[in-house]
């Protein structure tokens, strides 16, 4: 079955999160032929719709245009450049400044639309944070998208982009019902294919979440950006197993309800975090960094539940407390949360780990959302930057800021070029490296090698991390790309083959473990969401800088962080010293 | 250990054939499991051919598209405790492979 070639268009946009849904609105309102494709179902893939769980995701934006919008009056004399300075100081000085302004600036703007294209409003989650439905956010921009004329190519996963002369000039995909190879020509590309979730094996994602977008941009000579910022969600699912990855507890934990215990039936918290530290952060977006790595290290102290995890626990005395629960939030007595809730109305817990959720570092782009390889664009979780070392607003207004520049932008790169065509040279070597297990009988099976890859990064690449270990992950995920390479599969038939389907997700995500090993092991200190228990300070006066990746071989280049309006004091402390410092700024 | 007894409707589009599979899916007792988990099981540990939905899987009763007939009735593979006997077939007749639709 050789590689088919399909109608060019101006714009493709790999993903239909929020953020490629949005960049092909942008793109096509800028006179693009667009064309999105899209893994999944086109409206319900992704980060996306899982955001806030399908109870309350929320989407960020500045009070003053809040107020404006007759949404809330609550920081109604608030400024981008407060905004600015609370992201900067949580993000410990890492993020993109000159992003970040992007991301202040137009917030609003962005809003303003998606409740003109019909939004619900459902309320307020905090200050600045309104409270919206994941699923709806997809169905309103899914909508604009096709009224503009934008074309989906669905249930259909991108591997590579077609790279000529140093320009890319489209991609390749697999149609995966029928398991054909088609080429896409295109003048501009723009990649938003979400995190990497699925590199770890506890993570709170999509199963379509695999950094494929990542480790083709880096195959295609762009680079990647603070690779080891990894937020995690401090208490996600992991037993029972019918519910693992589900961040049910974590909304409990958010709102207020339920308390987290050792094997013991204790708290720990405390022995972690100071008590300023718990009275003025545990209610803010900070507590998924500070609740990971206190759950982390009492799992390693050796305090944790046997099966893994901490237990998660919602007393159920007195009996109002329930009741105030169900007030408070209404979905639980519906579909899969009344499930769960029954597991509490027997009086059981929810055991419950620290799992992977956001990447605050990804394919680094400039303000313009443009990559080092001409014609390639990032938008959203995929690209890398605006949060620094630790995200504290709304991913969910990133990627509508970055998906509406990376549209925009993409557009005005194609309207200015000519269509590059691909020949043999460019595809025939992508081909032969897709098909290659087709062609082995024997080898080991891509879900074994995967097992695998998920023991070292579950074992290495957690909240806290160290030198060691992080050397072995590395050997170890090299021997796993050599093992697969020579990867065997019992399925020989293209269809629906999910055997050959891991193979091609591996292909991109132990790279990206690699480089998320690499960046950690680079990184010697603990900064927001990077904690090393080699190097427990942080240190401002060595390690204010970005750590930048290009190339298969992950080389490394140590960029000064864009420090463009505000700058740290010059100081090393210890990490939860210098945290206690940042959450008194809070205040 | 909890033995859960499986019999699926298969369909392979290359060799253009139907059958029926059974395999047999241990789990701890008291091991809260979805359908989904079983499929797993089997793809992991039995049979590598398999087909379900998985390819785009919120696995949070979120996305719908896991869909598949339990004992004749339309479920979600993923929100579906899984039941010690159980038949499972395609949700509807436009079968890709195994208990993969285009829904
Ligand atoms: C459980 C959960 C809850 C969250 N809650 C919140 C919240 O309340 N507020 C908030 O601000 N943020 C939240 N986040 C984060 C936020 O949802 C994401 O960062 C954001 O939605 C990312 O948008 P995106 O478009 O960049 O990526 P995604 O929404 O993840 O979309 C990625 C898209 O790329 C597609 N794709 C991936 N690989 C391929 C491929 N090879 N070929 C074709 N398509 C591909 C996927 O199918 C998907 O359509 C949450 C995240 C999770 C996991
Ligand atoms: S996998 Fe999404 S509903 Fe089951």
């Amino acid at each position: 079955m050789a590689m088919k070639m399909e109608k060019a268009y101006d714009v493709i946009v790999v993903g239909s999160g929020g953020g490629g849904l949005r960049a092909a609105i942008g793109a096509a309102e800028n006179g693009a032929r667009t064309l999105v494709i899209c893994r999944g179902k086109a409206n319900r893939s992704g980060a996306t719709l899982l955001a806030g769980a399908n109870i309350s995701a929320d989407i960020a934006c500045d009070g003053a245009t809040l107020d404006r919008l007759g949404i809330s009056s609550r920081l109604a004399d608030d400024t981008p450049e407060k905004w600015f300075a609370d992201i900067v100081k949580e993000g410990f000085y890492l993020n993109n400044q000159e992003m970040l302004t992007l991301f202040v600036e137009t917030a609003g703007s962005r809003l303003t639309e998606m409740t003109e294209w019909g939004l619900t409003i459902r309320g307020m989650e905090g200050e600045r944070e309104v409270s919206v439905f994941g699923s709806d956010i997809l169905d309103v921009l899914y909508k604009k998208a096709r009224e503009l004329g934008v074309t989906f190519l669905q249930d259909t996963m991108f591997t590579d982009l077609i790279v000529k002369d140093g320009q890319v000039c489209g991609v390749v995909c697999v149609d995966l019902a029928e398991g054909g190879i088609l080429a896409v020509p295109s003048k501009a590309v723009v990649l938003a294919t979400g995190g990497a979730h699925n590199i770890f094996p506890e993570n709170s994602g999509s199963t379509d979440l695999c950094g494929e977008g990542q480790a083709a941009a880096l195959r295609a000579g762009a680079e990647l950006i603070d690779m080891e910022m990894i937020s995690f969600c401090p208490t996600v699912t992991r037993y029972p197993l019918m519910y693992k990855g589900n961040i049910l507890p974590y909304i409990f934990i958010s709102t207020g309800y339920g308390v987290l215990l050792n094997k013991y039936g204790k708290t720990f918290t405390q022995r972690y975090l100071s008590p300023k530290v718990e009275r003025l952060a545990l209610d803010t977006e900070w507590n998924k960094m500070l609740l990971s790595y206190a759950i982390q290290s009492e799992i390693l102290a050796g305090r944790g539940a046997a099966a893994g995890g901490v237990y998660f626990s919602l007393p159920k005395e007195p009996t109002e407390i329930m009741e105030e629960l169900y007030l408070d939030l209404p979905p639980l007595k519906k579909g899969i949360y009344a499930d769960i809730m029954k597991i509490f109305e027997a009086g059981r817990s929810i055991t419950v780990q620290p799992s992977a959720h956001y990447f605050e570092g990804g394919i680094r782009v400039a303000t313009d959302m443009s990559t080092c390889v001409p014609g390639l664009f990032a938008a959203g979780e995929c690209s890398g930057g605006m949060f620094g070392a630790n995200r504290v607003s709304a991913a969910t207004t990133e990627m509508l800021v970055e998906g509406a520049k990376a549209g925009a932008s993409a557009a005005a790169f194609a309207a200015d070029c000519d269509l590059l065509t691909a020949g043999d040279s460019e595809l025939s070597g992508i081909e032969e490296e897709l098909v290659r297990p087709f062609g082995r009988s024997e080898g080991e099976a891509p879900g074994a090698l995967k097992e695998r890859m998920h023991e070292l990064t579950a074992g290495s690449l957690p909240v806290i991390r160290c030198e060691k270990k992080l050397n072995d992950a590395i050997a170890g995920l090299e021997e796993l790309e050599a093992a697969l390479a020579s990867a065997a599969m019992q399925d020989k038939g293209r269809a629906y083959n999910r055997q050959w389907r891991e193979y091609l997700e591996l292909r991109n995500m132990l790279p990206c473990a690699r480089a998320v090993a690499t960046s950690a092991l680079l990184r010697k200190e603990s900064r927001g969401v990077h904690i090393r228990s080699d190097y427990f300070v942080t240190d401002n006066h060595n390690c204010l800088y970005n750590i930048v990746l290009s190339g298969m071989d992950l080389r490394e280049q140590l960029v000064p962080a864009v420090l463009t309006k505000m700058r740290p004091e010059d100081c090393c402390q210890s990490y939860p010293d210098y945290i206690e410092k940042v959450v008194e700024t809070l205040e | 250990m909890k033995d859960y007894h499986v019999t699926i409707r298969r369909y392979s589009p290359t060799e253009e054939r139907q059958w029926t599979q059974e395999y047999h899916v241990p789990f701890p007792e008291g091991e809260e499991v979805s359908v989904m988990n079983v499929l797993d099981y089997i793809y992991r540990r039995l049979d590598p051919t398999l087909a379900y939905f998985d390819h785009a899987a919120c696995r949070q009763a979120a996305c719908g598209k896991c869909l598949l007939k339990l004992n004749g009735e339309v479920r979600l593979a993923c929100k579906e405790r899984a039941q010690e006997e159980m038949l499972l077939e395609p949700v509807n007749a436009n079968v890709v492979k195994d208990l993969l639709c285009r829904i």
